[in-house]
């Protein structure tokens, strides 16, 4: 895996050289014509030396930089909002002319900051400057600390060099052409303290609710008088030769859960996100935490239009670790201000593409369109949670009648 | 003697697979500590074509299993099956009974086929039916796995499993120049019969002997420990290296300092080894699995740990 490379082009090679060398000789002839000394063989040392200097400094602004490159490490940077953590740029000279004291100008977005972040408040970047050296053929680490401060992923969107001439005045500018693509993906912080209710009350059992209308063919937990509207395929025909009467099987309900985050990134009354969409993206990357503890599978949408199969900001069904890294990485990367759809629209959507889950998870405020769909879920038998600032809230039939007036 | 071989060795290999020179010491060093190696890797990168040509170039009796998920734990040990003639059961060992096992694809059957391999692994021996059989040495598993598919109708390869990889190699892929290369040989359709024998099972066994004959120093041994210890109190690590590991560090950078033409191991010689003997056998925690992956920490432990050096004199004299 290789670092991901950055090019460059040099935009301003100012020179000073030239009008010194003109100035050095202006003044020699000067003092050659006053004072009438013999000057003629230091004026022939002096402009022999600053010829030279200037041949080598056309040579040095020539093939400095031509065989320089800069690479971002290809290390996946993510952190929870908070948290320190350190870009890494590879500076790599491939030529054969050193490059001494020159001064690397990063910016980047600012989900994160440099520490001693140099830009200006009302610039959406974060700014830092760094000093490296680097020999012919050799390369130069430069670690950039930073904070993580917002939700979101970051780029390094510019990069300036400024590399000092060596056998003359000024320097060599040189300035990136394109962006990067590393990304440095900024998750929600799920550390806040208000989650605590949270682990609470997933703790107290709520994950633990069978209530599927499915029973697991694989469990058997005894058997009972045969009652009308029993299955043919229950009878436990064994038993019922030995008893003389109808038995039918018992098995346990089945286990598999699933739980459906819906996330609404509309507010009720405008096209705008909600206020606390931050609070509530904290909430639901503490939440994932929790139920992969109890590898519990679960799926995340979006009602944020895409260009994809999916129609909407989804993530599959799966559980582990990994997905819960997929599904942090899925909430760093929600841009809020983005094209959605109304909730209610959204989801009959996923009434009609999804397969029942047995949870379901919403966020936003509730309004009697949305409420008519989500009574079509509750009456399949699926346990229905909205969250909201204050944590998960049941969401019972007694509130949706309520919603529907 | 042992790097003439290793040199023979890249020759053979370098026939199919270009590029791969780091690889082929890491194979040569799990051979020479009868170890067992995990490539993994994307799809078409070689696993399999290496896997073979290292079972051609290193002699001995070989044994393929395409694993899948309807493969039992008795296609791999064997099982008594009855014969009508003698109307006795008759043993008859799975494809374990060989030198070299090529475990293709391992992470496609269930975790209890995978399972099988343990004992025979750990101990070289399988046992059906009760009864115990011993397995010829050495005895080593060549198993490929692709991680893109882990979530695809594969089952992840259990802690206890991995542990008993003694390295797990990441082939990646070839770089542009290496890639071209593998253009022009690839032209051929019978590049692997090219492949001939390097080495016998006596050769091998000499170079165990001469491996076995490495001194490694306590200093480096008490810095092995550490870097094991370190993993048992990362932050991010969950389950960190067995006792089996810091045997297995030791072993490896023995078989480091052995490919180096040294006779004793150096710290360097641990710190090049460690990435690809622990890195397969942490387990991150959660938060550990979203910030960080098992190659970074392990890195980050190496960075970490102060690494021993010889003081000179001055230090003596403080």
């Amino acid at each position: 895996m290789g670092f991901h490379g950055m090019k460059y082009r040099i935009v301003h090679t100012e020179s000073k050289i030239e009008t010194l060398l003109f100035f050095i000789i202006a003044v020699m002839i000067i003092f050659n014509l006053l004072f009438t000394v013999d000057l003629n063989g230091w004026l022939e040392l002096i402009i022999g030396i600053i010829i030279a200097m200037t041949i080598l400094n056309l040579i040095y602004e020539r093939y400095a930089a031509a065989h320089l490159t800069v690479e971002v490490s290809p290390e996946q940077i993510r952190k929870y909002k908070g948290q320190d953590g350190t870009v890494k740029l590879k500076v790599i000279q491939k030529g054969w002319l050193p490059i001494l004291s020159a001064r690397i100008h990063i910016s980047a977005g600012d989900d994160i900051k440099f520490h001693n972040d140099q830009a200006l408040k009302i610039r959406n970047v974060t700014e830092n400057t760094f000093l490296f050296t680097v020999f012919p053929r050799k390369s130069a680490l430069i670690e950039i600390p930073f904070e993580a401060k917002n939700r979101g992923t970051s780029k390094i969107t510019n990069t300036k060099i400024n590399i000092p001439r060596l056998f003359g005045f000024g320097e060599i500018k040189l300035e990136q052409i394109g962006h990067s693509n590393h990304e440095i993906l900024i998750y929600p912080d799920r550390y806040a303290l208000h989650n605590q209710p949270l682990k609470a009350k997933i703790e107290q059992g709520l994950y633990m609710e069978k209530n599927t209308l499915f029973h697991d063919p694989l469990l058997s937990s005894g058997s009972r008088p045969y009652e009308r509207t029993d299955s043919l395929r229950d009878v436990h025909w064994k038993l019922s030769a030995r008893s003389g009467e109808l038995m039918t099987k018992e098995y346990e309900k089945t286990t598999h859960m699933s739980w459906l985050f819906l996330i609404n990134l509309r507010s009720e009354k405008s096209f705008a996100p909600p206020n606390n969409i931050e609070t509530i993206f904290e909430k639901l990357a503490y939440i994932f935490g929790e139920i992969t503890k109890k590898n519990i599978p679960f799926k995340l949408m979006a009602n944020m239009r895409t260009f994809d199969q999916n129609h909407f900001y989804t993530i599959p069904e799966s559980s582990g670790k990994s997905h819960y890294k997929t599904t942090l990485e899925a909430l760093a990367r929600i841009k809020t201000v983005t094209y959605t759809i109304s909730f209610d629209r959204f989801l009959k959507f996923v009434q009609q593409t999804e397969k029942t889950p047995t949870h379901i998870i919403f966020t936003g405020q509730m309004d009697a369109l949305m409420a008519r769909e989500l009574r079509m879920y509750i009456d399949r038998g699926t346990v229905i949670y909205q969250l909201n600032e204050h944590g998960l809230e049941p969401f019972k039939l007694s509130a949706l009648k309520e919603a529907e007036r | 003697m042992a790097l003439t071989y290793l040199n023979d060795l890249k020759k053979e290999i370098g026939k199919v697979i270009v590029g791969q020179e780091e690889v082929i010491d890491l194979i040569f060093i799990s051979i020479v500590q009868k170890g067992h190696i995990l490539f993994e890797s994307v799809p078409g990168t070689g696993k399999t074509v290496l896997s073979k040509s290292v079972s051609k170039v290193m002699g001995g009796t070989f044994s393929r299993v395409q694993f899948t998920p309807d493969v039992l734990p008795t296609d791999i040990t064997g099982m008594n099956i009855y014969n009508p003639k003698t109307k006795e059961f008759e043993l008859q060992l799975g494809p374990v009974k060989t030198n070299i096992l090529l475990a293709d694809e391992i992470n496609r059957a269930t975790p209890r086929t995978q399972s099988a391999l343990l004992e025979v692994m750990e101990e070289g021996q399988v046992t059906v039916d009760g009864k115990t059989y011993p397995i010829e040495e050495p005895f080593i598993v060549l198993a490929t796995q692709n991680p893109i598919e882990s979530k695809q109708g594969t089952f992840d390869l259990p802690e206890a499993q991995m542990d008993r990889f003694f390295l797990k190699i990441d082939l990646g892929y070839p770089s542009f120049e290496n890639e071209r290369l593998m253009l022009d040989l690839h032209r051929s359709n019978h590049i692997q019969e090219s492949v001939s024998q390097v080495l016998t099972l006596e050769t091998i066994k000499e170079i165990q002997n001469m491996a076995e004959k490495i001194e490694i120093n306590d200093t480096v041994k008490d810095y092995i420990i550490n870097l094991v210890h370190h993993t048992r109190r990362h932050e991010h690590i969950e389950l960190g290296a067995s006792p089996r590991a810091t045997i297995a560090l030791m072993r490896a950078g023995i078989g480091t300092a052995l490919i180096n033409g040294r006779d004793y191991v150096t710290p360097d010689d641990v710190k090049y080894i460690a990435p690809y003997v622990l890195s397969h056998r942490i387990v991150l925690n959660i938060e550990g699995m979203t910030v960080t992956n098992n190659d970074e920490v392990i890195d980050s432990i190496l960075n970490k740990t102060e690494v021993p050096v010889e003081y000179g004199v001055s230090r003596d004299e403080v």
